[in-house]
């Protein structure tokens, strides 16, 4: 659609675009654009500034839909734009005229809250919206303080949010928009009281809208009790990313560290996050990769939450190349710079295991998942292959450095490569998209193909740069 | 941490004029140390400029010193660090052999350039540094003569530090989540300069802030400003500021656990010399050689063995069939909406199940606990890094510890408290407007010892 007056777009300042290309999670869109959906001009500004092009699949049918104000139930896979799927339209929903708060967005970490915090401040830049951040782990006077002055969209975990809301310091009686990110997180049942109750604080003519990659036959109970005719988006054919090429060791459980160790030496990390399965576990390996020799954080849910905001912080802004974490982070989690994920300890469930590869692989980009499997995992690691319809394969000697590599990262031939493959594949896949289902029924070597399958970027891009600077920013979400 | 300068020979000059040689074996900026072995005392070499008070050089060389910061006036590294030790020769894989790995101190080999984005602060220009050293050649203080030290490279002590200011701790963005950096070409070439270079900053810091302990006040004062809405940079950057690497959360926070943690010995603990952890289980310099491992394990057949297991599925598998994953059993878009794929949910509702009940019992508990120190020995040859005496502390973290708060968290800042001592001394790490998120340290009754984790 082309639009008229776009001398306002002259004005922007537009990140650097990132060139990496991009698999068809993301790309596969209808051809909308942000400027199709009439939004307000300062909310289109913060869009692009952000390095938004065109909508992903997940906000072209979700926005629209959540502006029109009806219930949803959206599920896409991990990274692919689904937070400002919902931001963008609870951010337009807002009348900035009434010092209420009109929108609450729940997550069920405080990593993540701090982070879509900062999507909602990034993309409402330019709009004079308040946006109020509150977890558990901070001291309640500064929330109070802090709703005492004008606050328009309240994100936070469920704790603490019930928390203010009962002491009535947060008044949610004009609060139409209700929307849980990881939302099958935030309906298992430690948290669903807390969320039923919650819900007893908003107006009757509220909009509940739930986002995640992983929906369990439990939220099927919370949507018929609490959901009115929601609207149902899935955009998942397959569970798992494309991008993301998913291997295992066999190890003895006393040689992961030194599989660990060669993984190391031998991988192209950009960043990488390491997955234990106990926060003792975390504090060990970290303490054993920095004996080694490499840079790592660690964080876990037994750390004071200022050293996890310290940690989450510096990592994300690349002061450090290696996190060790918990289960802690492995949901929502965008840091669009790993493109490595190690499973130390293999994961005791499917669902577990989808959210922890999908720390890399953001956006679309390529990215790796290893997994150190001892015999004890074998039969996990055939369950969760089985419930993914997924194929993990043994590690090769040598890992394709294209499978997971920037392009700008990798030396000239490789690029060249790169490009051919990317080529072709955009070929097989066009053959293949008509048939998405077809999927399932793919011998593993097909599978294993179409796993590899990756797309250009939609935009043309400007030549390669050394340090792709801010590029990060470019088209998340 | 100062890995890339331990080892080095290093040059010292106490208050007292005198200057001593010695090869570093540690800086704790903890208690403010400065340790050197095989240390030969040179006299003040004329220094106190009057003969009747000059001290004579001493002969004799002295196993090890340590030097109170406060109390060295000049500080510079002769020589780099001598080779890496050679490299152990390859241990036979035989169970039988508990670990042989050496002390933290003396791994300074391969680590890894730290990742794009933090270059970028600092600009990218430091990829093309060969020899750190050399960059920087300006003397910055006031020049103690070092006669002998043709060869001695000043280290660039303030120099080094405001890099590290306008490095990883930008304050004015307190309240921004910045993205993440992109991939980048990570230069594996370069990274010995990189390396050595940041150790010479780092250990170049650390040295001055021996120095003049009025740096810590400064900092405090400085970090008032920052009071950012989010918390984010949680008023770190004064600890970060001589403990660089070794708050809770940096792996650096995580070594000589074992010595100043359990000892607790005045906060020395590491000072004479490290004991090899016998337990842990070798890093072999040799690369693990996955082919070989992945050829012991036979993927193809777990079929077949889940199938044994599982007698309800012997039936649909016939034995030649190659396995195809049946997805749609567990996620079939066209049939619903919602899956049925194993989750954490599942899980703990099979196991109340099982144990009829929503908390674990007590034997079951303890069962799964020692479960858990089995596996961690097998890995880490520690069961935590806690190992011994706060073990008990630290567990009884969880609750408090999430809850945040000043209440909470107890034990586990009792552990780290006791151990690492970043608050004595100094008192900076919770000087500055501590009171959110519970950065105050409170003498914590170990009420909470009993509660188990997750």
């Amino acid at each position: 659609m082309a639009h008229e007056n776009d001398n306002w777009k002259k004005q922007l300042s537009l990140p650097t675009k990132d060139d990496r290309p991009q698999t068809e999670d993301v790309t596969a869109t209808k051809g909308n654009e942000f400027e199709d959906y009439f939004l307000k001009r300062e909310l289109l500004m913060g869009i692009f500034e952000a390095g938004f092009e065109r909508p992903s699949p997940i906000q072209e049918e979700s926005i629209p839909i959540a502006l029109a104000g009806r219930d949803i139930l959206a599920r896409a896979k991990n990274g692919t734009g689904k937070t400002a799927a919902f931001v963008i339209p609870s951010l337009e929903k807002i009348n900035l005229k009434k010092n209420k708060v009109q929108a609450l967005l729940l997550v069920p970490t405080r990593e993540l809250a701090l982070q879509t915090a900062q999507v909602c401040k990034t993309l409402g830049k330019h709009m004079g919206v308040q946006v109020m951040v509150t977890t558990g782990g901070t001291t309640l006077k500064d929330d109070i303080m802090r709703l005492s002055e004008s606050v328009h969209i309240i994100v936070g975990t469920p704790g603490r949010i019930l928390d203010l809301a009962g002491k009535g310091v947060a008044d949610f009686s004009e609060c139409t928009t209700f929307v849980m990110d990881e939302a099958d997180k935030l309906l298992s049942p430690e948290f669903t009281p807390i969320v039923e109750q919650l819900l007893t604080y908003f107006p009757k003519e509220r909009q509940i809208m739930l986002y995640s990659a992983t929906f369990p036959m439990i939220v099927k109970t919370f949507k018929d009790k609490h959901m009115v005719k929601p609207y149902e988006i899935n955009l998942m054919d397959e569970l798992t990313l494309r991008g993301v090429t998913q291997y295992y060791a066999f190890v003895e459980e006393r040689q992961k560290v030194h599989c660990l160790n060669t993984l190391f030496s031998k991988l192209q990390i950009n960043q990488s996050i390491i997955f234990c399965n106990s926060t003792n576990r975390v504090e060990l390996l970290a303490k054993k990769i920095t004996e080694l020799g490499y840079s790592c954080f660690y964080s876990h849910a037994k750390m004071l939450q200022s050293h996890r905001n310290r940690v989450f912080h510096d990592f994300r802004n690349g002061v450090c190349r290696n996190l060790v974490c918990s289960d802690l982070l492995t949901r929502g989690i965008d840091i669009q710079a790993v493109n490595v994920v190690i499973n130390f300890d293999f994961p005791k469930n499917a669902e577990t295991y989808l959210h922890r590869i999908g720390r890399s692989g953001r956006f679309g980009h390529l990215g790796l998942a290893i997994n150190l499997i001892t015999y004890e995992d074998r039969f996990n690691l055939y369950k969760i292959e089985q419930e993914l319809g997924t194929e993990i394969q043994a590690i090769p000697p040598v890992i394709d450095k294209r499978l997971y590599v920037a392009p700008s990262a990798l030396d000239g031939g490789e690029q060249e490569e790169q490009q051919k493959r990317i080529q072709q594949q955009q070929q097989q896949q066009q053959q293949q998209q008509f048939h998405p289902q077809m999927q399932h029924q793919l011998t593993s070597q097909q599978h294993y193909q179409q796993q590899q399958q990756f797309h250009q970027p939609q935009q043309q891009h400007h030549h390669q740069q050394q340090f792709q600077q801010r590029s990060q920013q470019q088209q998340r979400r | 941490m100062s890995g890339g300068y331990i080892g080095s020979k290093i040059s010292l000059i106490s208050r007292s004029d005198i200057r001593y040689v010695g090869i570093l074996h540690h800086l704790n900026p903890t208690d403010s140390t400065v340790a050197l072995e095989q240390v030969k005392s040179y006299g003040t070499e004329g220094r106190r400029g009057n003969p009747a008070e000059e001290i004579p050089p001493n002969d004799n060389i002295f196993e090890y010193i340590v030097f109170r910061g406060s109390d060295v006036k000049d500080l510079h590294v002769c020589e780099p660090p001598a080779p890496q030790p050679p490299v152990r020769p390859q241990v036979p894989d035989d169970p039988a052999i508990l670990g042989t790995t050496a002390p933290p101190n003396y791994y300074n080999q391969h680590q890894q350039a730290p990742p794009a984005g933090y270059y970028q602060q600092s600009g990218p220009t430091q990829y093309q540094q060969q020899q750190p050293q050399a960059s920087q050649p300006q003397p910055q203080k006031q020049a103690s003569p070092a006669q002998d030290a043709s060869d001695s490279k000043r280290l660039p002590a303030t120099e080094g530090k405001a890099d590290r200011e306008a490095g990883s701790f930008d304050k004015s963005d307190s309240e921004t989540i910045k993205p993440a950096p992109p991939p980048a070409r990570s230069a594996p070439k370069n990274q010995q300069p990189q390396e050595l270079r940041k150790s010479v900053e780092i250990l170049a810091k650390q040295v001055s802030e021996l120095n003049v302990s009025r740096d810590a006040t400064e900092a405090v004062q400085q970090d008032g400003d920052n009071s950012g809405a989010n918390n984010i940079t949680a008023n770190n950057n004064n600890a970060n500021k001589f403990s660089n690497n070794r708050l809770p959360g940096m792996g650096g926070h995580l070594l000589n656990s074992n010595n100043n943690r359990r000892g607790g010995r005045g906060g020395r603990g590491s000072a004479h010399g490290h004991v090899a952890n016998t337990r842990a289980p070798a890093v072999p310099s040799s690369d693990f050689d996955f082919e070989t491992s992945n050829a012991k394990f036979h993927k193809d057949e777990l079929a077949k063995e889940v199938g044994k297991t599982d007698e309800a599925q012997v039936e649909l598998e016939e034995e030649e069939e190659v396995i195809i994953p049946q997805a749609e059993e567990f996620y079939d878009r066209s049939k619903s909406f919602f899956d049925n794929i194993s989750c954490e949910t599942k899980e703990r509702m099979n196991k109340a199940e099982q144990s009829q009940g929503n908390r674990l019992s007590v034997p079951e508990r303890r069962a799964k606990q020692s479960e858990e120190r089995q596996l961690n020995l097998e890995t880490f040859g520690q069961t935590s890094v806690d190992q011994g005496r706060f073990r008990g502390g630290y567990r009884g973290g969880y609750r408090g510890g999430y809850r945040g708060g000043p209440r909470g968290g107890g034990g586990y800042r009792g552990g780290y408290n006791a151990g690492m001592g970043y608050n004595s001394g100094r008192g900076g790490y919770n000087n500055s407007n501590g009171n959110r998120g519970g950065y105050q340290y409170h003498q914590q009754p170990q009420q909470q010892q009993q509660q188990q984790q997750a």
